[in-house]
């Protein structure tokens, strides 16, 4: 996630075509080949990233890592590219008319604009990525799910509900922080 | 580009603006010197919002021309230049109501502030002192931190003053800029705006409804009607009779 996030906020905020000019004919050229890369990113389930990287790279983590980070950063760019476009026109306008570069738009209207609903969101996103990668490990990378895995196959039984509720605080523990994130950003 | 006090602070030549099949600007010719006040009336949907958004670069004019101090707009390539000549206090505000109202303020600056200081600017606002003082002209001081969506209308409106007021541009646009204000403080703001253009010799064009806040503060005025300037006099001869006949006609016109 710490991967997908920026990756998935950069390509979202030129696909929002947001501080590009109207009138500009860069537009077409930066706006349609960035939401195919997106598209192109998150078509493709982060399991069969997994199964390619792992041919590529072998059995490590870094091939988990990828793998979840390449489809997510795929669907958080598209919806973030949504989020910003979904952004009052007006008060960008009025920091057009400040003189403020699209690099200082972005910093004083579309991230304090969008911020909240964004956060949320990517926060929904951790969850799913924390349960992909429970998954992920069932291919045979080190994980959390190699070890559920594991502990079924020598009939552990009280060492898979040990894992299991292991998941499921870290999915609880991920929600307190964003509801608490949420709560401080909105008031 | 050689600069000439002579030159009007801003000139339009035959502006036309179409949206769809309604003309909202149809050949609009004016010339304002700098130093003077100037009101723009004229009933809702006359074009006053776009004149406003056309001489300050937000609106593109389908033809003619426009200038700011003898430069013409089209020639103007960067944001920030622009934001020297011109800025405008828009009818929506325009503010961004999850930041601080410092921030919202302090935005009027970002045209001359490098891209670091912006953004350290979100976490120690630079400048303080000076938004802090214009704050308290208009009122706000005590405001300076809250976030600006817990502002009511009318205090949001005075941001988006102070806004403009900081970035300091030559011409000072403002599209009802005391529409949400109780009359005492519509007053005070319409004296801060007026004493400021005089001081630094600026030039403030504003548009506004109130007959009472035109004649007291304003040394022209223009009267608007369906995309078309009707009237253009000095504030010393515009009596009762031409502004009913500006609304009035309108709504005869409309059945």
């Amino acid at each position: 996630m710490s991967i997908a996030f920026p990756l998935g906020l950069i390509l979202g905020i030129i696909a929002s075509g947001k501080i590009i000019d109207d009138d500009s004919h860069l537009k077409v050229w930066v706006i349609v080949p960035t939401r195919f890369l997106l598209a192109l990113m998150r078509s493709i389930h982060e399991l069969v990233w997994a199964v390619l990287l792992v041919a590529a790279l072998g059995l490590s983590p870094l091939a988990a890592i990828v793998a979840l980070a390449i489809p997510y950063a795929g669907i958080l760019g598209r919806i973030y590219a949504e989020l910003l476009q979904d952004t009052p026109s007006q008060p960008i306008l009025a920091l057009k008319s400040t003189g403020a570069s699209p690099f200082k738009i972005i910093c004083y209207g579309l991230l304090p604009l969008s911020l909240p609903d964004m956060l949320g969101y990517t926060f929904y996103r951790f969850e799913c990525a924390i349960r992909a990668a429970a998954i992920l490990s069932f291919i045979g990378i080190q994980g959390i799910g190699y070890q559920i895995q594991l502990s079924l196959h020598d009939l552990l039984f009280n060492q898979v509900w040990t894992l299991l509720i292991f998941l499921l605080v870290l999915i609880v523990v991920v929600d307190f922080w964003s509801g608490k994130l949420r709560r401080s950003l909105t008031e | 580009m050689i600069e000439s006090k002579a030159r009007p602070a801003v000139s339009l030549n035959s502006v036309h603006k179409r949206y769809g099949t309604t003309d909202a600007l149809i050949d609009i010719n004016l010339s304002v010197e700098p130093g003077e006040v100037v009101a723009l009336v004229g009933p809702s949907g006359s074009g006053k919002t776009t004149l406003l958004n056309t001489i300050c670069g937000l609106t593109i004019p389908d033809s003619g021309e426009i200038s700011i101090s003898g430069q013409s707009l089209t020639n103007i390539k960067h944001r920030k230049t622009l934001a020297t000549l011109v800025g405008i206090v828009s009818q929506q505000y325009g503010l961004i109501p999850t930041l601080p109202v410092v921030q919202n303020v302090l935005a009027g600056k970002l045209g001359s502030w490098t891209n670091l200081k912006s953004v350290l600017s979100l976490i120690w606002p630079q400048d303080r002192k000076q938004a802090s003082s214009i704050l308290s002209s208009l009122g706000l001081d005590e405001k300076i931190n809250e976030r600006t969506s817990h502002l009511s209308g009318g205090e949001q409106q005075r941001v988006a003053v102070a806004r403009v007021l900081i970035q300091s541009p030559d011409v000072i646009l403002a599209d009802e800029p005391v529409a949400s204000l109780d009359p005492a403080l519509a007053e005070s703001v319409m004296g801060l705006l007026s004493r400021i253009t005089q001081v630094d010799n600026k030039t403030l064009i504003l548009s506004s409804h109130s007959p009472y806040l035109i004649q007291t503060y304003c040394s022209r005025i223009i009267g608007i009607r369906q995309g078309r300037i009707i009237f253009d006099m000095p504030i010393s001869e515009i009596n009762d009779d031409i502004f009913h006949d500006l609304y009035e006609t309108n709504q005869i016109l409309q059945r």
